[in-house]
């Protein structure tokens, strides 16, 4: 897949989203005529191989605080349409690796059909979303774009499922960050109690994305064609970028290739407002010169709706 | 002693009109089987020795209110008599969509904007389930009954009857979470029991769905 072109300035498109999003706040609260509904997130994450490297030498796990807040106006249009307008803004640190740390914000517009009445009903989701990233490494700064198609179905008070299928891009102050994929996923969800979820998922995503090493490792054991030719030359030819950001002399660049996940997420409700999830994901990558490294992460969030 | 005949013969005639029409009540505690006390259960009694039942009021005024507040509707359970008009406040600052799909009342009220009241009239007995097609989790009973005899159990548990002919009746007890309403057959006394009659239930699970957010997305590649 082509990834699409990189721009020049990331951050100046992301100034430019923002004033947007200002604009068309207003805009929503008055098409949408009410209040909108305020929700929440404080997420802690720990993610083994942050640095998506090949090479155990190159590893490097670290923890992140995330801070999200979204302001969301529901409409329904027609007796069987409804839509959904959300405004996020998520912040997110790393303590030790300080170039992690980014600001993310941006609308999502959802249109929902559900065909017939009630939580059985099964609905199919449009949905289009715009975010602007705002990084301590601003080579990733730029705008990025999602569209997402899904259809849910609950079959039983203590069972649902759901597929999706989406397109993602971002375009970046520099190409080794310009990504794009399509992924395509499926959820269960079982509440064995009211105040109880367990949701597991797979999916497949399939397109570019930015991965690193040490530059050393890269330079001296992948372009000098410790992994092959093949390797070799691929990565003679990828966008890349020195960035430092595990540490001084490491790389960042952009395979073609695909991520498998696994995940399992355990959700307490601890009110009628407020919940916890207890998360674990399994990545798998491979890129198309089988190049490949996995990923574990481990997540604690306390979600709550205003 | 002829004069007296008369006074005599009404003494007599409101007696017997008093023993025919003697006002009694019935009080019920229900409870689980671990003694607590189950409220929302409706408690109701249908003649059975063939008098009419009293002619329900005209319905120039709702007979009850069921308001959508909070995301919620309140209160959970509401008893009404065939024929009566509910009226339902939407007092939230969002949206909702009452809809019914039980037998004894379709119906829907889609697009329903904050501020707006709708009316609606329960014509036939029965158990309508109401919910809201956009907030999944709310959840809310009307229990249509022919007889004007009905209660409402309170948190302590206790539905009370009161002003009601002394006779033969069908008791129906009835909650959300009864796998199976309680009915048997009675006899009132004019004078009331001293003690409520006591019934233990066993509630099945509360199978309502969950209202607390959804985790959110993954790592996101
Ligand atoms: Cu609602």
């Amino acid at each position: 897949m082509k990834p699409p072109r990189a721009l020049p300035s990331g951050s100046l498109l992301a100034a430019a989203l923002l004033a947007l999003v200002a604009s068309s706040a207003g805009a929503a609260a008055e098409a949408f005529a009410a209040a909108p509904d305020y929700s929440a997130r404080a997420t802690y994450r720990w993610t083994e191989n942050i640095s998506r490297a090949s090479g155990p030498g190159d590893f490097r796990d670290t923890g992140e605080y995330e801070l999200s807040a979204t302001a969301s106006f529901k409409r329904q249009l027609t007796p069987r349409v409804f839509a959904n307008l959300d405004f996020t803004l998520t912040g997110t640190t790393s303590p030790e690796y300080e170039l992690l740390d980014r600001i993310e914000f941006g609308p999502r517009l959802t249109l929902k059909r559900k065909f017939g009445l009630g939580p059985y009903a099964p609905t199919l989701s449009a949905a289009a979303t715009l975010t602007g990233r705002y990084a301590a490494l601003h080579a990733q700064d730029g705008i990025g774009a999602r569209g997402s198609l899904t259809f849910a179905k609950r079959f039983d008070s203590w069972i649902a499922a759901s597929v999706s299928g989406e397109w993602a891009g971002h375009v970046a102050e520099r190409s080794a960050f310009s990504v794009a994929h399509w992924a395509a996923d499926a959820s269960l969800i079982l509440d064995p109690h009211p105040r109880l979820r367990f949701t597991t998922g797979v999916s497949r995503l399939e397109g570019t994305l930015t991965v690193s090493a040490s530059r050393n490792r890269f330079v001296n054991g992948a372009l000098a064609g410790a992994l092959g030719p093949k390797v070799a030359s691929y990565f003679a030819r990828i966008p890349k970028a020195d960035t430092n950001i595990f540490s001084p002399a490491w790389v960042s660049y952009r395979l073609e290739g695909y991520v498998d996940s696994w995940w399992f997420d355990l959700s307490p409700a601890l009110t009628e407002h407020t919940s916890l999830s207890l998360r674990y994901e399994r990545n798998h990558a491979e890129s198309i010169v089988q190049t490949e490294y996995s990923q574990d992460i481990l997540s604690v969030s306390i979600n709550h709706a205003f | 002693m002829l004069r007296l005949r008369p006074a005599l013969l009404l003494f007599t005639l409101a007696c017997g009109g008093l023993q025919l029409f003697a006002q009694t009540g019935f009080e019920a505690l229900v409870r689980t089987a671990e003694g607590k006390p189950v409220a929302d259960a409706i408690l109701s009694l249908t003649p059975l020795d063939g008098q009419a039942l009293p002619a329900a009021p005209a319905p120039t005024a709702p007979a009850a209110r069921i308001s959508q507040i909070g995301q919620e509707y309140e209160p959970l359970v509401t008893p009404i008599r065939t024929g009566s008009p509910i009226e339902f406040p939407n007092l939230d600052t969002v949206q909702h969509h009452i809809y019914s799909v039980s037998k004894p009342k379709r119906f829907e009220i889609p697009l329903y904007d904050r501020g707006r009241t709708e009316i609606v009239v329960f014509e036939n007995p029965g158990v309508v389930t109401l919910g809201c097609n956009i907030h999944d989790w709310m959840l809310a009973y009307v229990v249509v009954l022919d007889t004007p005899w009905f209660a409402k159990s309170s948190t302590e548990g206790r539905a009370a009857l009161a002003n009601l002919p002394a006779g033969r009746y069908r008791l129906d007890l009835w909650h959300p979470r009864l796998a199976k309403p309680i009915t048997r057959e009675i006899t009132l006394a004019a004078a009331p029991a001293a003690a409520p009659e006591e019934f233990t239930v066993t509630l099945r699970p509360d199978r309502r769905l969950r209202r607390a957010p959804a985790p959110g997305a993954g790592s996101g590649y």
